[in-house]
């Protein structure tokens, strides 16, 4: 992995058609400019792991015996709430 | 209405009893209604949303503060506005999306994206949590342990 630092309105570019500008930094958050052809997707990565996990979610049906387990650790928390 | 369920048959279901995404879920943006069905009777800890589109997808989703009672989720403003909750959030309940394998070890809840659904719209939306306390796959038998 490569690590760069920029400052403020700096940019960076990554092959011939993208170019990243920092706007405006805060104490947790940085603002970008991404430059990018249109058929280029752009996503949070939160999104694309939310979306993975989404489609794994569907993919994992629910067994009897996981049913089961599952509600066993529900009672198991509802008993620590109550002590 | 009628929908064809994978774990309860066939079930009928009223317009009122549904729960609309209007943007979908994440990676599921077509699909916009769910039935909520939960596995005991009175219970909201385990639920089934089945989307009334298509009989093939549906979510197995938990009530996140019986597993963890300080779960705080906090909304953005842009949440608040598109689930009708800017003035208050007292009709916002959560829920959480699980992955249940066989083995409780192997299995995940995503605390950092729950869904937030006003139960009094019955709008909904999967929202992304800013705490990076709460991970997208956070492990089930994590809970229930602490006391013993």
């Amino acid at each position: 992995m490569l690590i760069l630092q920029r400052k403020k309105e700096q940019s960076l570019s990554i092959g011939d058609n993208i170019t990243i500008t920092i706007l405006e930094t805060g104490n947790d958050w940085v603002k970008l400019a991404i430059d990018a052809p249109r058929e280029v997707p752009i996503l949070r990565t939160e999104l694309k792991e939310a979306a993975s996990f989404n489609e794994e979610a569907v993919s994992v049906p629910l067994t009897e015996s996981s049913i089961f387990k599952i509600n066993n650790l529900i009672k198991k928390c509802e008993n620590n709430g109550d002590t | 209405m009628e929908v064809n369920t994978q774990y309860f048959g066939t079930v009928s279901c009223a317009e009122e009893d549904l729960i609309h995404f209007p943007e979908g879920l994440y990676g599921f943006q077509q699909y916009k209604s769910y039935i909520p069905l939960a596995f005991q009777e009175d219970s909201d800890a385990l639920i089934c949303l089945q989307s009334v589109e298509e009989y093939g997808i549906s979510f197995i989703v938990m009530n996140p503060f019986l597993l963890d009672p300080d779960y705080s989720p906090i909304l953005s403003a842009d949440d608040k506005t598109m689930l009708d909750a800017t003035q208050n959030e007292d009709s916002i309940s959560y829920y959480v999306i699980s992955v249940i394998h066989d083995s409780m070890e192997d299995s995940t809840v995503n605390l950092k994206c729950p869904i937030a659904v006003n139960a009094q719209t019955r709008m909904a939306r999967q929202v992304i949590l800013d705490n990076p306390l709460y991970q997208i796959r956070h492990k089930i038998s994590s809970f229930g342990k602490k006391g013993g």
